[in-house]
């Protein structure tokens, strides 16, 4: 589409008189006017006329609508669409209506809203399918009215191209679905906590748990229940068989027959008391006749006993005397052996005394001849030390420290003979024919000719005088041989020897007798250690002591000599003896012990007999015993009669025992008492779950609420399952929307990019433009660096825009349908270079192959002078 | 001589109601209860001095205190009227030991019927009862009733809690115990059954009231206890009596484009038939399909149901097809991420490589997408 012409009356400032701009080229088009002129009216009217139905009488194009004015807004846009050439005709409000018409041939193509049908047609026909191209159009109409004007390009051309992948909207959208997204998750994907989903989560647990408990109180309430019956059942048990059994006549029964059972016990027991008494007696009866018997033999042997104690009484005590004699005779014997045994033990002592000084003299001897060896060797050692200390002071006083100098001074005297030998003259002697003198060296007489003369060697002319080398070197040679030799000299003046070799041999003789002389003196040091007047004094005290041993040996030995039998052993005899002593002492124990057992033995006896307390005559003891058998024969017979009358009664003796029927008794008794127990217990029990159970009554219906938790907990897990289903949805719309949103955007932004890259080339060499969500440029990419478009300068940023909107619009012209780039005072904020840039950019988008229609309007003519492009002066739309 | 007796069953007191918020399941509980009241003035109305109730007076076993209590109470009020109270499945007289709770704390008027065997309630007309001991017993209660005495010309009354072979209890056919064929078999002028929610005539002679108050979404009569009428040597008579105080609709459809406006007006009328909303608990199954705007205008309905019922249950909703048309594409935006968007969105409700699951959040996504759409408008 390409704008021919446009024509507004009744609208803003143009009122009745109206505006026309005509004559818009395929290229750059200018409209400089004064501010309030209302060149953004014409803009907005543009929009409206292009868009809005005619019928519309909304408050925008009431706006519109010149102030005052009666009339609606009227407006005549020609305009080139797929090369035909177009007029549409509209009138809003009060004459509102729409045509279009083939602006060649004036013929009515439409009307109405036909006319804007096919106008809505004309304007999208481009390929809708290829890219951004078909929408830009559309949406730039619409961005046109929707957007509002800050002032700047950038913000209406932004809020346009945003519109292209619908970004505002698909924005909104996905706004909404991620707010409500997050009221089910956290960032993370976690249900957030207090949202429908963790609450949900949380109330199927919670309910899971109260249910767990229900069924467990209801399933107690059941238990309670059916344990009560038991209960009651089991007391219907005993009831029963307590009315069934009769244990109280069994009870009767059995106690009438213990009272019969226990009268006959009672007189049973008697009989048997009467019977026990006499089998005692008769008991009693025998006892006493056994005692006597037995008193009476023990009588008889005790009495036996006593007469033969008396007899080896009187045998004992002679044994005793016998054994005494013996005894004290072998006391005797052993005190003479104990007097000898005295003196021998003495005699032994001397003898040792007399062997110890005998040895103590010896070893005193040996140390004190030791000693005089010592001395001896000392007094041979100090002459030889005498004698090597005269031979070493003899000797030159030469050391081997001296042999090093005095070598070296021979060597240097040497060695500078050597060099004054070496350092040689070379002459050439010609000899006269007639001369009668000759020359002669070193004794030899020389010819004609050359030869040479060593440093050292003089040169004797016979009869004239000597001629020798006067060289610097042989001077200083000769001098320094001086030296050496009178260092020499004076070295072996020194040490006291002719040469070299005698002073070596000299200094090596001192050597080896200072040696023997440092170990000699060691060797006097170690015989003698303290010195050799010490040594004196210890051999002295030796002999003294020798002295005084020979003397005190010679005192002992006499004394030994005088004591005749004193090597006799007596101590064999003295052992045999105090054996003997031993055996006798202990057989007269022995018999002493046995005489005194005598005596308490027969002391016994005689207390026993008069325990016995017996008659003391024979015939009494007689008439005793027959008494007692007498006694015995009738308790017997009376016992016998007794037992008879016992086995007697225990013939009658009832059926049933007592202890039977007693047993029986208590048996009866206990089912009884265990009987009522039980029932007690058993009512007790009841009483304790009727309690129980009514308390749990007291609460809600156990089952019920088993039942209304069920029905909560599906409940409240068909609510999760309605959350989790709600945040799926959502989940799927959010990422459905992101994913096609990056896909439109790298699909619209790629042709855009490649378009932008070579005019802003042209303004800012080298920069990169990035478009952002709303397809506007957000980063900018220069000198290797990125800066958000928001960094920029005001102008700056507006540049970036127009140009962003330039790519656009070549895109579209491209696909071959062409969009007008409109700009409402532009670039007022650029400095004159990037203005100057931005006016090259203008006019080549503007010329050459597909280019772009650029209506340009602005309030300032200076800078648009520079713009170049169709200058198009509005006029009145007569 | 003419014998009319009120029948019914099932009134299950202390049901819990668990799937409703606590304020709606005390409701319901309570109206339970209250039903009570009125038939015992249908039974005055009716001439009836006995109400025989054939099983499961309560719904459980094990009920508490003021769940026992107050309903006794509210018969013994009506002390014009006897109660005949069998139990059934739901409260037998076992282990729990509900019926000796219930003797010992019952008023004069209510009568327990513990053991079969014919209990006279007036001159010349006996009940024979079958009273429930265990869950599960798995027996015929009623074949006693074959060789039950009872004087010549009296009127015998079968009362049992099972259900009848042949018919198929509520989803529980191993309780199909009881032979069709009773009454005759008892000579019996009429059992009086229970167990069925939903009124049930066997043959004249042998039927289920339903129960008193519904308590659950389920076709067939509900809501009702039988005004029962006996003459010897005379066929029956019965009339059902309208006790409900709460509708519980169950209604199904089949949703169409183009159509849903109309199905909607004809949903809401259905549902406004009966009870007023604030007492109907309604449940709506769906399927079909629906054009976006459709599904708006069904949303708005849906709200308002929800609103104005006390309860409402709405099955099937994820199964319910979206159809899209270009125009709703167009409409959502004409190009760009949004639409493409949509059309993602679409494919994959449509792909049949992808799991049901998968298509309906797609479909639903898209619903959402669509949503927003008409939200921003």
């Amino acid at each position: 589409m390409r704008i021919t012409s446009l024509k507004f009356r009744h609208v803003g400032p143009f009122g009745a008189e109206g505006v026309a701009l005509e004559g818009f080229s395929n290229g750059l088009n200018v409209v400089c006017q004064t501010n309030e002129f209302g060149k953004s009216t014409i803009l907005e009217a543009l929009a409206i006329f292009l868009f809005k139905p005619f019928s519309s009488a909304r408050q925008d194009v009431k706006a519109l609508q010149t102030a005052g004015s009666i009339d609606g807004p009227e407006g005549e846009i020609t305009f080139m669409s797929g090369g035909r050439n177009y007029c549409l005709t509209k009138v809003f409000l009060k004459k509102k209506g729409a045509r279009l018409q083939d602006a060649d041939t004036g013929q009515v193509l439409a009307t109405d809203r036909a006319a804007e049908e096919k106008v809505t047609e004309l304007l999208r026909a481009a390929n809708l399918n290829d890219g951004p191209s078909g929408l830009l159009w559309v949406r730039q109409g619409l961005s046109m009215v929707g957007v509002k004007d800050d002032g700047q390009v950038a913000s209406r051309l932004e809020g346009e191209l945003g519109t292209l992948i619908g970004g505002e909207r698909a924005r909104d959208y996905l706004t909404r679905v991620e707010t409500e997204l997050a009221t089910y998750l956290t960032k993370t994907g976690a249900a957030k906590k207090g949202g429908p989903l963790q609450v949900a989560q949380a109330a199927v647990e919670a309910t899971q748990a109260e249910l767990t408990e229900a069924i467990r109180l209801r399933d107690l309430t059941k238990a309670t229940g059916v344990e009560l019956a038991r209960v009651h059942s089991e007391l219907e048990r005993l009831e029963l068989e307590s009315s069934q059994v009769d244990i109280a006549a069994q009870i009767e029964t059995t106690r009438e027959a213990i009272t019969a059972a226990r009268s006959f016990a009672n007189a049973l027991a008697l009989l048997r008391a009467t019977r026990d008494q006499a089998i005692a007696s008769a008991e009693r009866a025998t006892a006493r006749q056994n005692e006597q018997i037995e008193k009476l033999v023990t009588f008889n042997a005790t009495q036996k006993a006593l007469v033969a104690i008396e007899g080896d009484e009187a045998v004992l005590k002679a044994s005793l005397t016998e054994k005494r004699r013996e005894r004290d005779e072998l006391r005797k014997e052993i005190d003479l052996f104990e007097a000898k045994t005295a003196e021998q033990g003495r005699l032994r002592s001397r003898r040792e005394i007399l062997a110890r000084q005998t040895q103590r003299l010896e070893q005193t001897g040996r140390e004190t001849a030791r000693l005089s060896e010592l001395v001896e060797e000392l007094d041979k050692g100090q002459l030889s030390l005498n004698s090597l200390t005269e031979s070493i002071a003899d000797l030159p006083p030469i050391r081997r420290a001296d042999i090093e100098p005095l070598r070296r001074a021979a060597d240097r005297m040497r060695q500078v003979d050597a060099e004054l030998r070496a350092l040689s003259t070379r002459l050439f002697l010609e000899l006269s024919p007639d001369g009668a003198g000759k020359v002669v060296v070193e004794g030899r007489a020389l010819d004609s000719g050359p030869f040479e003369l060593s440093g050292d060697t003089v040169l004797h002319l016979d009869g004239i005088g000597r001629l020798r080398s006067d060289d610097g070197r042989l001077r200083d040679l000769s001098a320094e041989q001086v030296e050496a030799q009178a260092e020499y000299k004076n070295l072996l003046s020194q040490f006291g020897v002719t040469d070299v070799t005698q002073a070596i041999r000299m200094a090596d003789q001192r050597h080896v007798w200072e040696t023997d002389r440092k170990r000699l003196t060691a060797d006097l040091a170690r015989l003698a250690p303290q010195g050799r007047a010490a040594l004196e004094t210890d051999l002295e005290a030796g002999l003294s002591e020798i002295e005084s041993l020979t003397d005190s040996l010679n005192d002992l030995g006499s004394d030994l000599t005088d004591t005749p039998g004193c090597d006799i052993d007596i101590a064999d005899d003295l052992r045999a003896t105090r054996a003997k002593l031993t055996v006798i002492e202990e057989a007269l124990e022995q018999l002493q012990t046995k005489f005194a057992k005598f005596g308490s033995e027969q002391a016994r006896l005689r207390e026993r007999l008069a325990g016995l307390n017996l008659p003391e005559t024979e015939g009494e003891r007689a008439a005793q015993a027959n008494s007692l058998a007498v006694e015995k024969l009738k308790y017997e017979t009376d016992a016998r009669a007794a037992k008879a009358k016992v086995e007697a009664m225990n013939s009658q003796a009832p059926v049933q025992s007592l202890d039977m029927l007693e047993a029986r008794m208590k048996r009866l008794e206990r089912v009884v008492a265990q009987s009522r127990a039980g029932m007690e217990a058993l009512k007790t029990q009841a009483a304790g779950l009727i309690a129980r159970r009514d308390a749990a009554f007291e609460g809600e219906d156990a089952d019920a609420k088993v039942a209304a938790l069920e029905a909560r907990l599906a409940s409240h897990q068909a609510e999760l399952s309605r959350h989790s289903r709600q945040t799926d949805i959502r989940r799927l719309l959010r990422e459905t929307l992101t994913r096609t949103q990056s896909r439109l955007r790298e699909a619209y932004t790629a042709p855009v990019a490649k378009e932008l890259a070579p005019l802003l080339s042209m303004v800012i060499p080298g920069a990169r433009a990035g478009l952002g969500d709303n397809l506007g440029v957000d980063t900018v990419h220069r000198d290797g660096r990125s800066e958000a478009i928001t960094q920029l300068s005001g102008g700056t940023q507006e540049q970036f825009a127009i140009l962003t909107r330039l790519a656009y619009a070549r895109l579209l012209a491209r696909g071959g349908a062409s969009a007008p780039v409109i700009l409402d005072d532009a670039l007022v904020y650029a400095d004159d270079a990037r203005r100057n840039a931005m006016f090259d950019v203008l006019n080549h988008v503007s010329s050459g192959e597909d280019p772009i229609q650029i209506l340009y309007l602005s309030c300032h003519k200076g800078a648009t002078f520079h713009l170049g492009g169709h200058l198009v002066e509005p006029k009145p739309w007569l | 001589m003419a014998f009319t007796f009120i029948h019914t069953a099932d009134w299950q007191l202390g049901k819990s109601f668990g799937q409703f918020p606590a304020e709606i399941a005390g409701a319901l509980r309570l109206a339970r209860q209250t039903v009570i009241e009125r038939i015992a003035d249908v039974a005055r109305e009716q001439g009836a001095a006995h109400v025989l109730v054939a099983g499961d007076v309560w719904d459980s076993a094990i009920p508490s205190n003021s769940t026992l209590r107050q309903p006794l109470a509210i018969m013994g009020e009506a002390k014009d009227v006897n109660w005949w109270l069998l139990p059934g499945n739901h409260d037998p007289d076992g282990s729990d030991g509900l019926w000796d709770r219930v003797d010992a704390v019952k008023p004069e008027n209510v009568h327990l019927l513990r053991t079969p065997q014919p209990v006279e309630i007036e001159i010349g007309v006996f009940i024979l009862p079958a009273p429930w001991t265990r869950i599960q017993h798995g027996q015929d209660l009623t074949v006693w009733m074959d060789t039950a005495q009872t004087p010549e010309g009296a009127l015998r009354i079968g009362l049992a809690h099972g259900s009848v072979q042949g018919f198929g209890a509520e989803g529980d056919t191993d309780r199909e115990i009881i032979p069709p064929t009773r009454a005759q078999t008892a000579r019996l002028d009429y059992l009086a059954l229970g167990d069925w929610h939903a009124r049930r005539e066997v043959n004249a002679r042998l039927q289920y009231p339903g129960t008193p108050e519904p308590d659950r979404h389920k076709s067939g009569a509900r809501g009702q206890v039988l005004a029962v009428t006996l003459a010897a040597e005379t066929t029956p008579k019965t009339e059902a009596i309208s006790t409900a105080r709460y509708d519980w609709p169950v209604l199904t459809t089949a949703l169409q484009p183009e159509t849903v406006a109309d199905e909607i007006e004809s949903l809401r009328q259905t549902f406004s038939s009966g009870q007023p909303l604030r007492r109907t608990h309604a449940r709506l199954d769906v399927s079909g399909k629906m054009t976006v705007s459709e599904w708006a205008l069904f949303e708005s309905f849906l709200d308002e149901m929800k609103g104005e019922m006390a309860s409402f249950e709405i099955r099937g909703e994820s199964d319910v097809s979206l159809v899209v048309v270009p125009e709703d594409i167009e409409a959502l935006d004409a190009q760009g991420s949004v639409r493409e968007a949509a059309d993602v969105l679409l494919t994959q409700s449509e792909d049949p490589d992808i799991s049901r699951e998968d298509r309906q959040i797609a479909s639903e996504a898209l619903r959402l997408l669509f949503r927003y759409a008409g939200d921003s408008a």
